[in-house]
């Protein structure tokens, strides 16, 4: 039987390679999980492999998946979002590349809603960026900022990934989502600062006059403001009830599906049909979600079973290594293969695998989990497979890959410079949990 | 990189007519089973809702609403499955494929038999299971409880009718619509 770091590079090999064939990510766990289990344990093992589907798909910390995913559905199939889009237009004041900060608060709350990265740049690529490039705003920076402001949905509550992370990594959810937000709130304050001195520095890449319509009464301020206000109800019912100790996360969920309807309904795009609509298409993304999730369970379980993870661990340690080298280490990985990989994959490939290493270096498992998560969410936004940039190639007709990828590359290394000010800063992640 | 496979359709034109006729009972079975996930989904919502409700506002928190939230969780992913697995919809990383394009479609295909023969062989550990559970009389390990072998039924469903959409997709469907999810 092969075992220690051996059976760590077997599977996580031939889990890579199935992958790359095509294979469904869930197929490829599902096929390395019962060789395994039949090579190593025999039929008698089979029992542990049906027992692993169960388990995982009645753990009650996963429900959280779908209600959020429904949450964002039934905002966006309501046109709820549509209210939002006009009324931060309106109350983003008359600054040069006025464009530029509207595109990344824009995309930043989109992505607070829908927690998906991708989604976020293949809307705004179809509906901002056109519009933009009109106006005569820079191409490549307003295709970055699209990028940016996308990929942080996994990071800003409420996130699936997070959900993930903290069933996986065995970390209080709820500390982990509420650690996203000053996080989140700082790196689009990074990417705004960056487009105001590029735009300081270099005036043409933002037209002058370039909005007349952004001459809005105060009146006008005062409604689109006021518009928003809904949404503070979908805010309280996710983000409050959990920092006030009310909820759980899952039942904070199901709430902020409630608040979403609610909001659908003060807006008037309340209707069965899209209710139904909502729910048929949450049912499947979290079904894809989650049936990965099932089929891998067993591999981490089989990681401890042949010592690989133990193996891994006594490796790792014994390099002797101060923390940062380490910290370095354990991030690089997951930044490359999340390039080539899905990050729900990823997770799963390497949080069994990191967990022991994590407990042994005596890392804050919040803030290191946090760094982790922002790392992979990078990966999907860095060329050259990074894969929220070919959702917002898909939108953006005008734009080459190429344009694309240099778009993106400024803003990459905003993400580590933010990275980097996280390690350092480790209270920007820590304070909030801490106060649950 | 990540995709969605499949062209999300099914065109059913092989086969004689009692085959299409099996593979449309297939369908409407699966499409019912899509309706139960979706159903299921809006149930935890409702029973969240009402948790949280009468736990807060009436001082009186339920026994069930956690059990039956997780069983419904269950059933919502099995029974929608295979309508994913119809419409295209899994996860797939289709790095090789995409590098050789001459033998790109042989590639997926055997993908997608190689993908069948482990669901259907997940699906087989799985009835197995199921009948244990049975003979043994085996009950769920929460407050409220139920036969186990009646939410690991939708597991082994979930598997076998997965295992036999991916030979239709196989088979049927020319996988050239692939996309971004």
């Amino acid at each position: 039987m092969i075992e220690g770091i051996e059976a760590v590079l077997v599977g996580v090999g031939m889990l890579l390679l199935l992958m790359a064939t095509g294979l469904p990510v869930f197929a490829a766990f599902l096929l390395i999980n019962l060789l395994a289990v039949a090579v190593i344990m025999g039929p008698a093992g089979y029992g542990m492999f049906a027992n692993s589907l169960y388990e995982t798909t009645t753990t009650q910390s996963l429900v959280t998946i779908p209600l959020f995913i429904l949450m964002g559905e039934i905002l966006f199939r309501s046109n709820s979002v549509e209210v939002l889009f006009r009324s931060i237009d309106t109350l983003v004041g008359r600054v040069r590349g006025r464009q530029y900060v509207l595109s990344i608060l824009l995309a930043t709350v989109f992505s607070t809603l829908s927690g998906a990265a991708m989604g976020v740049a293949a809307m705004l690529g179809r509906s901002l960026l056109p519009g933009m490039v009109a106006r005569g705003y820079d191409a490549r920076l307003s295709a970055g900022t699209i990028l940016a402001g996308a990929s942080l949905a996994p990071l800003i509550p409420p996130s699936v990934l997070a959900i993930i992370i903290g069933t996986l990594a065995g970390v209080s959810i709820a500390g982990l989502l509420i650690a996203g937000i000053l996080p989140g709130l700082m790196f689009a304050s990074i990417f705004l600062a960056y487009c105001f001195i590029r735009t300081w520095l270099n005036p043409s890449l933002a037209p002058e006059e370039d909005d007349t319509d952004a001459r809005f009464t105060m009146r006008q301020k005062l409604w689109a403001l006021l518009r928003m206000v809904p949404f503070s109800i979908i805010i309280l019912s996710v983000m409050g009830l959990i920092l006030m100790g009310i909820a759980t996360p899952t039942e904070a969920g199901a709430m902020g599906v409630i608040g979403s309807l609610v909001t659908a309904a003060i807006y008037r795009n309340l209707s069965l049909r899209m209710i139904g609509e909502a729910l048929a298409s949450s049912a499947k993304v979290s079904a894809m979600i989650l049936i990965i999730m099932a089929s891998s369970k067993l591999f981490s379980q089989l990681l401890a079973f042949t010592g690989g993870a133990t193996a891994m661990t006594e490796w790792v340690v014994g390099l002797d290594q101060s923390r940062w080298v380490m910290l370095l280490l354990l991030m690089v990985l997951p930044f490359l293969l999340c390039m080539f990989i899905d990050q729900i994959a990823l997770m799963l490939i390497v949080i069994p695998i990191y967990l022991p290493i994590i407990a042994e270096l005596q890392f804050d498992p919040i803030w290191f989990w946090l760094l982790f998560l922002v790392n992979i969410t990078v990966g999907g936004m860095t060329p050259p497979f990074g894969y929220t940039l070919f959702a917002l190639k898909s939108a953006w007709h005008g734009g080459s890959l190429g344009d694309v990828f240099q778009a993106a590359w400024p803003f990459v290394l905003l993400y580590i410079l933010g990275m980097i000010i996280l390690a350092l800063v480790p209270g920007l992640t820590t304070i909030l949990p801490s106060m649950i | 990189m990540r995709r969605t496979l499949g062209s999300g359709a099914f065109h059913d034109t092989w086969g004689s007519m009692p085959m299409r006729r099996i593979l449309r009972a297939q369908d409407a079975l699966t499409w019912a089973g899509f309706i139960l996930g979706a159903t299921a989904l809006g149930a935890i919502v409702a029973i969240y809702a009402f948790e949280v409700i009468s736990r807060y506002a009436f001082g009186a928190p339920t026994m069930w609403a956690s059990d039956f939230v997780s069983f419904l969780l269950l059933i919502s992913v099995f029974a929608t499955a295979p309508w994913l697995t119809r419409d295209g919809g899994h996860v797939a990383v289709t790095i090789l494929p995409d590098l050789l394009p001459p033998i790109r479609d042989a590639m997926l295909m055997t993908g997608y038999l190689v993908a069948a023969g482990v669901c259907l062989w997940a699906g087989w550990i799985c009835l197995g299971e199921n009948m244990r559970l049975f003979e043994r009389g085996t009950s769920t390990l929460t407050t409220i409880r139920i036969p186990k072998w009646i939410l690991s039924a939708f597991i082994t469903y979930g598997f076998v009718n997965t295992g036999l959409y991916f030979i239709r997709l196989a088979f049927i469907s020319t996988p050239t619509g692939t996309q971004h999810d």
